[in-house]
């Protein structure tokens, strides 16, 4: 019985035991299964205070990376002026310790005049030079003269014609077939090539055809004539005269190679290189041209100072970025379209007012279920959720109040931005925000426990700036703010494609909609200049049948050519003669001199003439005679036509 | 003469006549062609455009002499000719020379007369000479006719055969001049211009000067693509859809004579095609019988020698 009691104790106590062993163990995964972001009993995100090794590894890629050509504005005074602003200089002229020489110096020289400018966005100095500037809006013009120039003949094409009489068409083309004539050469370099080679080679006649080809198709590029091959060499001065300077060096040259293709000139060396120095600078001139314009561009776009790379300018993130992936952190660009985070991310950065809704969703439910965010200015979405907003212009005038912090050092914290946060509730409450970093009371930086997981909200998003991390202690706060590295850190804004559910809206977020649509309405020209079809191409329909009387006065040319008046009177005298008798013979044959008296009375004609006119038109019905076109005929047939109408003949 | 010099005249003469023929700087120019290629002009101009006095400056500038015959439907081919008169003091007949005998005729309104009148001065024109009565006698060189038509009037006409209009080098069309050429030549008569007095125009010429300016024209190379060029050109009036009767070989001859003695007006001694290209239409227009379908169209000669110039491929062309 003791042993069974004992057995059962002694189970008992190892199914307590195992119990036991069992709770410990859960509570083990639970805390392991627990964000990483979170402490156990801690109301703010893991943080990585630096210690001394830390801080001098800093100070060393600051140095290094300060020094680098991405953030031309620490070392080089152009640059530096270019890009110095007052939020900029309110930064770098602190007290605190500066590391890029090149905008304190910029800064100091000129403060007064930005406190003295109303704008924050004022600049100074900016302008490369006056010869840069005439060049720049120099290009432009010649730019604009060239886009014109091309557009011109469609301009005019589309201008309504003058009111002039339409010539008629040249009619149909001659029907004999034309033997294919082989293709011709109608690139001005190859031409120029061939030129060239074939002067070496001493056929100077294909040397001359080369070099007028290349001349004709020189023109023909620049739309200066049409070139065709039934075109004359005078036809091509004659288009060339609204400029006779052209018109005139061409005009010598065409009759240089006139000389040698029709003339009693041989193609010499001599006569070569003469067309070569009078075609080559008409050929080459619009090259040179060309250049010109395109030139100052290039100069514009030389130099490291001229880089448009946002991220390298004083408000950039390229510093950041670097030193985060210098400490082994992964930094990535979300777009965060599917509405998820990836799965290795493990803390957002969000930038800026701009980012569409959808995105907050997606970074505020992410953030519930244990993510931590940071965000860089407040927005209507995370007033709502947070309810917690910036006000104000509070420029901070000295280093920010800072948390309390496991550091060996305190930090000498910049904010350049003038804007404080306002808190939902009051500090020390249970559910109030940690304050991060205060400035004179009003709170800067703040963490808020969200749901699983937690947003810091900042101010002002000047903090992350290339410049404001070259001033103080900002990028070690910086850092320690983003905490130990693990996971990525995904980058979240409009200008990551922040998660616009449509293409137009990303194209608008990354402002390529200007570009965009000067594409599209540069490929409608092409395609209207090249006489593209935007439809089935249909031929006009022709003219199948013609009307009965266009015959009929075809027929009477003829007549009228051949001078055949008294065979078309015999024609139609017996025509005449028969209606007249049916319409009032009533049947029965009428004489002559009956069918007169019936006419008379119908029409009211005198029967004497009526009598003439009958006689007449049987004579000519029963022997025409030889013609001679004699007018009368044509009167006799009129005279006729007026018995028939008004007897109830056909009008 | 060499062709600077020939092209140097030629200018000249141009520019004392345009002085008092205001505006009509491309009818004197084809004149003068026509001159130089020993050819006769048949000129098509409602009336006061100019065509007399053309004729008659040109007989002042260049030297030579100048009758008008004005056609009407009782002139007799012997008004044109000349005919023999019995003279009764001598005592047999002496053959009294018709205006046909001058180096330049100015044959108006050819349309008006008969046939039969037509053909006597035809004949002169072709033959350079002139038989009556079974004698012939050579007419004068340089000799030219100009002979003009009124496009409007068609009533008591007598239009030229298309046989006949084939013997006239050139159909030239007159225009109205310009506006600026209308004012400058009522500012002429302001002043004081007379048509009928052309003393104040200068004679740069002579008889012997032209017929050697004329043989000028056989210093002028013509290269065997140009010959092509033009028979080219001729032949592709022979195929015309729209055409009943193309042109002749006479047409290809009088294509190559002008195109010659455009190349000595421009100061050149070889032809180029445009020089065929440019007066194609004054050498085609009135050798071509379009169909009476293509006329009703409205489709006129010049229509049809467009088409066939854009379709004919230009020798030496790099297109």
């Amino acid at each position: 019985m003791r042993l069974a009691f004992a057995r059962r104790s002694c189970m008992v106590s190892v199914r307590r035991s195992r119990l036991a062993l069992g709770f410990a163990a859960l509570a083990a995964a639970l805390s392991f299964a627990v964000p990483a972001s979170a402490e156990e009993g801690s109301s703010e995100p893991p943080r990585a205070p630096l210690d001394v090794d830390a801080r001098e590894r800093l100070e060393r890629d600051l140095s290094r990376l300060v020094a680098g050509p991405e953030l031309a504005f620490c070392h080089d005074a152009t640059e530096a002026m270019r890009r110095a602003n007052r939020e900029v200089c309110r930064v770098v002229l602190t007290n605190a310790r500066q590391r890029c020489p090149a905008m304190a110096r910029a800064c100091s020289a000129h403060f007064a005049e930005l406190e003295s400018n109303g704008s924050d966005e004022a600049r100074f100095g900016q302008v490369p030079g006056a010869l840069g500037s005439i060049l720049f809006w120099g290009a432009l013009v010649l730019l604009g003269a060239a886009v014109l120039r091309f557009l011109w003949p469609l301009l005019e094409s589309l201008a309504p014609a003058p009111d002039v009489v339409q010539k008629p068409s040249a009619g149909p083309s001659p029907t004999e077939p034309t033997t294919p004539r082989p293709p011709q050469e109608s690139d001005v370099e190859r031409l120029l090539a061939q030129a060239e080679r074939a002067r070496n080679e001493g056929r100077f006649e294909h040397a001359v055809a080369a070099l007028y080809g290349a001349l004709v198709h020189f023109l023909g590029r620049e739309q200066l004539i049409t070139v065709e091959p039934a075109r004359t060499n005078g036809d091509y001065l004659r288009e060339l005269s609204p400029q006779p300077e052209l018109a005139a060096s061409v005009r010598q040259a065409f009759r240089s190679v006139e000389r040698v293709q029709f003339g009693h000139s041989e193609a010499t060396a001599e006569l070569c290189s003469e067309l070569w120095s009078r075609i080559l600078p008409i050929v080459k001139g619009g090259v040179a041209l060309l250049a010109l314009v395109l030139l100052p561009h290039t100069l514009i776009g030389c130099g490291p100072r001229a880089s448009l790379n946002p991220e390298s300018l004083p408000n950039g993130h390229h510093l950041l970025t670097k030193l985060l992936r210098e400490r082994g952190r992964e930094v990535r660009h979300l777009a965060l379209s599917t509405g998820e985070v990836d799965d290795d991310v493990s803390q957002l950065l969000v930038f800026g007012r701009d980012t569409s809704p959808e995105v907050w969703s997606t970074v505020l439910a992410w953030a519930e279920e244990g993510g931590s965010v940071i965000v860089t200015e407040p927005s209507e979405e995370l007033t709502r959720a947070l309810h917690v907003d910036r006000e104000g212009s509070f420029a901070c005038t000295h280093a920010l109040e800072l948390a309390p912090r496991a550091l060996a050092q305190s930090l000498t914290v910049i904010d350049a931005g003038a804007r404080r946060l306002r808190l939902p509730d009051a500090p020390g409450s249970k559910s109030a925000p940690r304050v991060e970093a205060s400035c004179d009371g009003s709170a800067r930086i703040a963490t808020f426990h969200y749901g699983e997981g937690y947003v810091t909200v900042l101010a002002n998003p000047e903090l992350f700036g290339n410049i404001s991390l070259t001033v103080g202690d900002n990028a070690a706060f910086v850092l320690e703010l983003f905490g130990p590295p693990r996971g990525a850190l995904g980058l979240v804004g409009s200008w990551t494609g922040g998660g616009v559910t449509s293409p137009l809206r990303a194209l608008q977020n990354a402002g390529l909609s200007a570009l965009m649509l000067e594409l599209l309405v540069v490929l409608l020209v092409f395609f209207w200049h090249r006489g593209a079809a935007f439809g089935i191409p249909r031929d006009p329909s022709d003219l199948a049948r013609r009307a009965f009387a266009d015959h009929v006065r075809a027929l009477g040319r003829s007549y009228a050519r051949a001078k055949a008046n008294r065979h078309a009177l015999s024609q139609y005298a017996g025509f005449a003669l028969e209606v007249l008798r049916e319409r009032f013979g009533r049947g029965a044959p009428l004489s002559l001199i009956d069918l007169a008296g019936e006419v008379a009375r119908r029409t009211g004609e005198r029967e004497g003439e009526v009598m003439r006119l009958l006689t007449e038109a049987h004579e000519a019905a029963q022997d025409p005679g030889p013609d001679h076109g004699h007018p009368a005929d044509l009167q006799t047939i009129e005279k006729l036509e007026t018995l028939l109408y008004p007897s109830g003949g056909p009008q | 003469m060499n062709v600077e010099e020939v092209s140097a005249t030629l200018k000249r003469l141009s520019a004392e006549i345009a002085r008092v023929l205001v505006g009509q700087d491309t009818l004197i120019e084809h004149t003068l062609i026509g001159l130089l290629a020993r050819g006769h002009l048949l000129i098509e101009g409602v009336p006061g455009l100019g065509k007399t006095l053309l004729v008659r400056c040109l007989g002042r500038v260049l030297g030579l002499s100048f009758r008008r015959i004005q056609f009407t439907p009782d002139l007799m081919p012997s008004d044109v000719t000349g005919s023999n008169v019995y003279s009764e003091a001598e005592g047999r007949f002496s053959f009294v020379p018709g205006p046909v005998f001058a180096q330049l005729v100015l044959a108006d309104e050819i349309n008006r007369a008969p046939a039969k009148t037509q053909s006597a001065l035809l004949e002169a024109m072709q033959d350079r000479s002139v038989t009556v009565d079974g004698e012939t006698r050579a007419l004068p060189a340089p000799f030219l006719v100009l002979a003009t038509q009124n496009p409007v009037e068609s009533q008591g006409t007598y239009p030229l055969p298309e046989a006949q209009l084939d013997r006239f080098l050139l159909k030239l069309e007159v225009r109205h001049p310009t506006r600026q050429a209308e004012a400058n030549m009522l500012k002429n008569y302001l002043a004081g211009f007379d048509p009928t007095d052309l003393g104040a125009l200068t004679v740069l010429s002579s008889e012997s000067h032209v017929l050697e300016m004329q043989r000028a024209l056989g210093e002028v190379r013509v290269a065997s693509e140009i010959l092509d060029y033009i028979t080219d050109i001729v032949q592709r009036t022979r195929s015309h859809p729209a055409l009943t009767l193309g042109a002749s070989p006479r047409a290809s001859i009088a294509l190559l004579c002008v195109a010659r003695a455009r190349a000595l007006w421009e100061g050149r001694d070889f032809v180029t095609p445009d020089d065929v290209k440019s007066y194609a239409h004054a050498v085609l227009r009135h050798r071509l019988l379009l169909q009476p379908d293509a006329e009703l169209e409205g489709t006129t000669a010049d229509h049809c020698i467009d088409g066939i110039l854009r379709d004919t491929v230009v020798p030496g062309t790099s297109a």
